[in-house]
């Protein structure tokens, strides 16, 4: 059973981070870091996209719901040289199966008796920013490079109802609650190119990360004077760097990227099993 | 399911980028900037009566605070056209740019043509796209000076049917919003007049 929570929470730890530490070696057909790579003079984007969320499924146990803002703001200085800021806020709330785990009493051992779903809430909150410098940019095509810091924090909290049991001995109903708060920083840089052939532009990019961190977990039995078998912990996430590389081919007269559409298609095919829905409401301004 | 859509427009983006050329710009070289322009009303190719307008007002606020060209306010440009008989960009090839030099008094003209404006719906394939094309002739000489057809477009794609109910929706809502706030497609407008005017030298003006 644990191993299947912790297959679960994994996803949810890493969600707010995803853009980021999503590791790819291999290479991809997907849209490039920046997303609009225009540097018309002294223009500033703000786009603020609203999201509700929800995830479940009978055959799991699991019903999450979900919410938040992103916020990108863009300003380019002049023709070479643009600055570019994301801060998210997501929070979550839902149950989905949980766990509890033994411990040690007037020296005997306790044993979890769980009585029902786990309850999960948390939030992430990702932040990161890019000083983007074009240094070739003529009809023939043009090239980037962007380089910034990141940083990403996530916190959750799982409650699980139960029941400790030694031998026939039943405890009182009390709750388990592990919390989990996991904090990443790093730097990103990488370049990008943008080809026009024909009426299709190729862009290629390249992009690493590098991120050290920490994650703490914490444990709460629900019983006072109890002595855990697992103790709290910080565990310092050694720096680690993920590379990912890739294309995306644009249909010039529709500025419709098809490295888009593919993740599109591959999202719909991670949803199977799982009845989710997604609200987004974005608004875009713009000064130029 | 999808994945044959994808390599479907794949291989439409194919065709196209294989039958159609690309439109780079022209520049006279050497090219010297004109120190005044006046920028003209657009001939319109489509059946929107808003979009040369809007284009003509973006592309003329654009070229002179992005690329420092000084500019001849539309409204004096309008009633120099008046006096000359001319109220629509259809007409401007009556008049010699010489003459419209002289009465608008300035060094070169810009001449537009509107060749698209609007949006395409149809669920799986949703477009918003504006394209021009854009001439500065020398107003003494009438030799071109720098041409350059510009577009902009942004496009929604489904890959389900009940995702291309939901993109035709959303698309049918921003024209509506679009054409409430009476700004329709600004955005493209501007992103237009910018990829016209991005690899055209600055002016003198600032």
């Amino acid at each position: 059973m644990r191993k299947s929570v912790f297959a679960l929470l994994l996803p949810l730890v890493t969600l707010g981070v995803s853009t980021v530490y999503a590791q790819q070696s291999n290479f991809q057909l997907a849209p490039p870091p920046i997303a609009y790579p225009y540097f018309e003079p002294r223009r500033t984007d703000l786009k603020l996209t609203g999201a509700y969320y929800s995830m479940s499924s009978t055959e799991v146990g699991v019903d999450i719901k979900g919410g938040g803002a992103n916020l990108i703001v863009r300003r380019s200085a002049n023709e070479r040289v643009a600055l570019d800021g994301q801060f998210g806020f997501f929070g979550l709330t839902g149950e989905m199966p949980g766990f509890a785990l033994p411990f040690i009493f007037s020296n005997t051992l306790w044993s979890p008796i769980v009585e029902d779903k786990g309850s999960l809430t948390g939030f992430m909150m990702p932040l990161s920013g890019n000083l983007e410098a074009q240094l070739i940019n003529n009809p023939n095509g043009n090239l980037l490079f962007f380089a910034g810091p990141n940083m990403a924090l996530t916190m959750l909290t799982l409650a699980t109802p139960y029941h400790a049991r030694a031998g026939v001995t039943d405890a009182d109903s009390t709750i388990f609650t592990m919390n989990t708060t996991v904090a990443l920083f790093g730097v990103q840089f990488g370049a990008q190119a943008g080809i026009p052939v024909a009426k299709l532009k190729l862009a290629p990019f390249f992009m690493a990360n590098m991120e050290s961190g920490t994650a703490s977990f914490t444990f709460n039995h629900g019983y006072s004077g109890v002595r855990s078998l697992v103790t709290s912990s910080v565990v310092d996430i050694e720096p680690f760097t993920t590379l990912s590389y890739g294309a995306d081919i644009i249909i010039v007269p529709w500025n419709l990227s098809i490295g888009t559409l593919l993740q599109q298609a591959a999202a719909n095919g991670e949803q199977q099993g799982f009845k989710t829905t997604l609200f987004t409401l974005s608004w875009h301004f713009r000064r130029s | 399911m999808a994945f044959p859509k994808i390599l479907i427009i794949a291989a439409v983006a194919a065709s196209l980028g294989a039958c159609v050329s690309g439109s780079k710009q022209f520049l006279k070289k050497p090219f010297v900037a004109p120190s005044s322009i006046a920028v003209l009303p657009m001939n319109n190719h489509t059946n929107d009566l808003d979009g040369p307008v809007i284009v003509r007002h973006a592309f003329d606020e654009r070229i002179a605070s992005k690329k420092g060209y000084r500019t001849k306010d539309l409204v004096s440009i309008d009633a120099g056209l008046k006096a000359l008989g001319i109220t629509d960009g259809g007409q401007l090839p009556s008049v010699t740019p010489q003459r419209l030099g002289e009465t608008l008094g300035v060094e070169a003209l810009v001449y537009g043509e509107l060749l698209d404006f609007g949006y395409k719906t149809t669920g799986f394939l949703n477009i918003r796209s504006v394209r021009a094309k854009f001439r500065m002739v020398d107003a003494k000489s009438g030799e071109l000076l720098w041409e350059k057809e510009a577009r902009s477009a942004k496009s929604t794609a489904a890959l389900s049917a009940g995702d291309a109910l939901k993109k035709g929706l959303a698309h049918i809502g921003s024209q509506v919003a679009g054409k409430i706030g009476r700004n329709p497609l600004r955005e493209q407008v501007e992103d237009m007049a910018w990829d016209a005017i991005e690899f055209l030298p600055r002016g003198g003006a600032h």
